[in-house]
């Protein structure tokens, strides 16, 4: 067991958050599983490294502020200390960990905004969805040759998704379009795309069918690609 | 692209993510390919899906949470800080950073709705581990710390189904009401609890409940029958509209250590059950001669 205060090899490290998106063997999660159960702390800070930042994104889709996504996710962890005894392993302890964070998230929006009832926002008959692209992009459907074809095809962006992380307006156009994704949409696609969790993560993670999680995510997708597209086509033609 | 290709590039856009998904039965899996195969625009149309999904999985980088990490691994600490100090207080209370230990009888004062709020805490901490919590009161007051938990985010309807939350409501009879309570924490124990909590909110001067004399004997006897069981109990005393002599008598006189704010203390004012049961006795002969 670590030493209260000391840093040692379990101590938690600046670079270890990127790895959520790894599966954790069975029988390497038994032994995690038994060395909290002691209490030990590297086993915790294993917990940390892996899952803490993708709480802190999940937790910032349902409260306003990142100083309490950040309560919510501690209030997470302690949640996590007092249940690891009576977790049996019918899920992924993942799972458990996220299940536990959109159970406190959702109940601290709800107290949050008391006034809009957070479970409206969560039903997907109240976002009806809109097309992926605009109709108008396509021919009308009398069109005597090429119906439902594109009339305005979507251009080659010309470059690799690594170069065009290079710009940081890029990057700031994506954030902001997922930002004003509705939470269904947003969660799915920050656990899918963001957190890279299999499709069968996510839907036990939030409960919700797998056709129903290829929805929201084909919503969420096709809104940040419309935003990119309108970006790239907002721009002069020499800087695209 | 041809007019045989039953596919029009709206329906493919539609069924994008299907596609990228694997998601597509196999036939229509083949129409798509086949169309991308002649149909520029739709091809560029899921090379800027595949872009999205990537440059999405890229976003994540450069998030600095080293600090926030070490704030969750300071409380882990903390925790076991805490827990070492003294072994034998090992049950997270549930309000402030406090522990208690098995056999503890405490008084929580509460005075408005945030610090009732806040007593909910102990039930809490008990549900999400495996300990068995009681709710023992009058009705009133049992459905609001039931309102309340939900509020909060407990699942009290799985709880209570589960046998993990218990509703006990009172009885005008001290013995009847030590008993009852006697054989629910029993039968917690045999099915396995490992600790028991109980939140009482005691109905003084309320119908079907003891008068108030009864009550303070009640609190006393509860004293020496909590130290009989794997078990924290917590009355709540709301010093807002109780009386003077129920918080001295019943709140400081019956209870070892008392809750405020989020402090937990060992209680000076606290008498022993038996001392406390004589001096209640001789009050009541007296009153009598007068």
């Amino acid at each position: 067991m670590g030493v209260p205060g000391r840093s040692g090899p379990e101590a938690v490290s600046p670079d270890a958050s990127q790895v959520s998106g790894r599966p954790v063997p069975p029988a390497e999660e038994g032994q995690l599983l038994e060395e909290l159960r002691r209490g030990e702390e590297r086993a915790f800070a294993t917990l940390l490294n892996r899952y803490h930042a993708s709480l802190i994104r999940l937790a910032r889709i349902y409260v306003r502020s990142s100083a309490v996504a950040e309560e919510v996710v501690q209030e997470t962890w302690v949640g996590v200390l007092r249940g690891i005894n009576q977790f049996e392993g019918q899920s992924s302890l993942k799972t458990w960990i996220f299940r536990i964070l959109i159970n406190r998230a959702h109940t601290r929006a709800e107290r949050e905004s008391r006034s809009i009832p957070f479970s409206a926002l969560f039903d997907p008959a109240a976002d009806p969805g809109e097309p992926a692209v605009s109709p108008e992009r396509f021919l009308a459907a009398g069109h005597p040759q090429w119906p439902g074809h594109w009339s305005s095809p979507p251009q080659d962006w010309g470059r690799s998704p690594e170069e065009l992380l290079l710009s940081k307006e890029v990057r700031g156009r994506i954030k902001k379009a997922i930002e004003a994704l509705p939470p269904s949409q947003r969660e799915v696609v920050t656990l899918r795309d963001m957190e890279q969790w299999s499709s069968e993560e996510v839907c036990n993670a939030l409960g919700i069918s797998e056709t129903n999680q290829r929805v929201l995510l084909h919503r969420a997708r096709s809104k940040v690609r419309q935003a990119l597209e309108d970006y790239f086509t907002g721009l002069p033609r020499g800087s695209r | 692209m041809s007019q045989e290709t039953t596919l029009r590039c709206q329906e493919l856009v539609a069924l994008a993510t299907d596609y990228l998904e694997g998601a597509l039965p196999a036939h229509q899996h083949r129409h798509m390919e086949a169309h991308v195969l002649v149909c520029a625009g739709c091809e560029a149309y899921l090379e800027q899906m595949r872009h999205v999904v990537a440059l999405t999985g890229k976003l994540r980088e450069g998030d600095d949470t080293l600090a926030s990490r070490q704030r969750a691994l300071s409380l882990f600490r903390e925790r076991l800080q805490a827990r070492r100090k003294d072994p034998r207080r090992n049950v997270e209370l549930g309000i402030g950073d406090n522990w208690a230990a098995p056999g503890d009888h405490l008084a929580y004062f509460w005075e408005d709705d945030r610090e009732f709020d806040a007593g909910m805490g102990f039930l809490e901490a008990g549900l999400e581990d495996r300990d068995y919590c009681f709710v023992f009161g009058f009705d009133q007051a049992n459905q609001k710390v039931l309102e309340r938990l939900r509020q909060r985010g407990t699942d009290v309807e799985g709880l209570l189904q589960a046998g993990r939350l218990t509703v006990v409501g009172g009885n005008a009879s001290p013995e009847a009401m030590l008993s009852n309570i006697g054989k629910l924490f029993q039968a917690a124990v045999a099915s396995g609890a490992p600790l028991i909590r109980l939140l009482g909110n005691l109905g003084w001067g309320r119908a079907n409940w003891p008068g108030e004399e009864g009550i303070l004997a009640f609190e006393a006897q509860v004293t020496e029958a909590a130290r009989q069981f794997p078990c924290v109990i917590l009355c709540m005393y709301d010093v807002a509209s109780l009386s003077g002599r129920i918080i001295l008598k019943g709140g400081f006189e019956t209870h070892p250590a008392t809750v405020r704010g989020k402090q937990l203390q060992e209680n000076p004012h606290f008498v022993p059950t038996e001392q406390f049961l004589a001096q209640l006795e001789k009050r009541t002969r007296l009153g009598h001669l007068h």
